[in-house]
């Protein structure tokens, strides 16, 4: 009896350790940590600050983004029920299109820091879903941000909060409508000319 | 004989007038005794006034209403849904707390989004949006950022 009860120990004890060394699965926060400090050195990098350096540094901070941000599955997101009559085709055009747009309005935004702290105030993880809650602290202001992450071993992000507002459903909704009142060839026009438009704005 | 006839219908007349009157209570109240429809819940960081019996809409057609009201042990606001049978949401949809128009009542409005699978009753809708303080936006913007 007391044999059975060791083994059983033992054997839990092995799988503790091999849960704890093996499959490095870093949780949510880690993840986000990562590549926000990734982001952070990047931008903070003297090297990097020279204007003609702007082009390699956009191109680091991409790849780090990249890596941890799920764009298929934002654009899946936010184009809603339209998703779901979609051509394959169609959907490769519009994850690329999406992801165009997102970078073309969020780096003047994010290479416009200067000194911000980031602060983490927990992780909410429920099955395969998680929310990482983090916050800017400026000089004297705080900006919440929370980021929703799926699990695709690893934790890949699919929407941010800023403020409260979602991206996904900020987009869902502007989509929605513009497909609602026109087609979905339309706001496929529209977002190629927005895209042109910030890329543009960009060069000046 | 014919008497205790009499005495059976104006036993049958009260009790069908009861029968009436708690109809109508039921449905002027609208106390959902038996409760047709599903619920759902939904956690939210901040509900901002929000309040039991406020409608669900999609698309702005009421689907349903907030049933209960409670703070969860996080210390964020657990909103139970009550849909209608026949609504069917997919697991990616958005719940925000909106108000109507700009000083109107908080409601709860749904996205529906993309997924193949739906969210069983009883289930819960995972990405939520706080309600946003509009009053708070509109000062930061009026009177400018410090």
């Amino acid at each position: 009896m007391l044999h059975v009860v060791r083994k059983g120990a033992l054997l839990t004890l092995a799988l503790l350790l091999a849960m704890a060394s093996g499959a490095p699965a870093a949780s949510p926060t880690e993840e986000v940590k990562s590549v926000v400090d990734q982001v952070l050195r990047i931008l903070q990098d003297p090297a990097l600050k020279a204007p003609a350096q702007k082009k390699k540094r956009r191109q680091m901070l991409k790849q780090t983004i990249d890596r941890r941000f799920d764009y298929e599955e934002m654009a899946r997101r936010c184009l809603g029920p339209s998703w779901r009559g979609l051509s394959p085709a169609q959907r490769t055009e519009f994850v690329r299109l999406f992801g165009q747009l997102l970078e073309a309005s969020y780096a003047d935004k994010l290479e416009r820091y200067s000194d911000e702290q980031v602060v983490y105030s927990g992780e909410t993880v429920d099955g395969d879903y998680a929310e990482v809650r983090t916050a800017i602290v400026r000089k004297n202001d705080r900006i919440p941000i929370v980021y929703r992450l799926l699990n695709k071993s690893p934790w890949m992000v699919y929407d941010i909060i800023i403020e409260g507002v979602s991206l996904v459903n900020n987009y869902r909704s502007q989509f929605g409508r513009i497909i609602q009142e026109s087609s979905y060839q339309e706001l496929m026009r529209r977002l190629r000319a927005k895209v042109d438009e910030l890329q543009k704005l960009e060069k000046l | 004989m014919s008497r205790a006839n009499v005495e059976l219908g104006v036993g049958v007349f009260v009790l069908a007038g009861i029968a009436c009157l708690v109809y109508l209570a039921v449905h002027l109240g609208k106390m959902e005794v038996f409760g047709s429809g599903y619920r759902l819940t939904a956690d939210f960081h901040n509900i901002s006034g929000l309040k039991t019996g406020a409608a669900v809409e999609m698309a702005g057609v009421e689907v349903g209403r907030v049933e209960r009201i409670q703070v969860t042990p996080s210390h964020q606001a657990r909103v139970v849904l009550r849909l209608n049978p026949e609504v069917r949401l997919s697991d990616d949809t958005i719940a925000s707390i909106r108000t109507k128009g700009i000083i109107g009542d908080k409601f709860v409005k749904l996205s529906p989004g993309s997924s193949e699978k739906t969210i069983t009753p009883g289930g819960k809708i995972r990405d939520t949006e706080p309600a946003v303080e509009w009053e708070e936006l509109l000062s930061k913007f009026l009177h400018g950022k410090v």
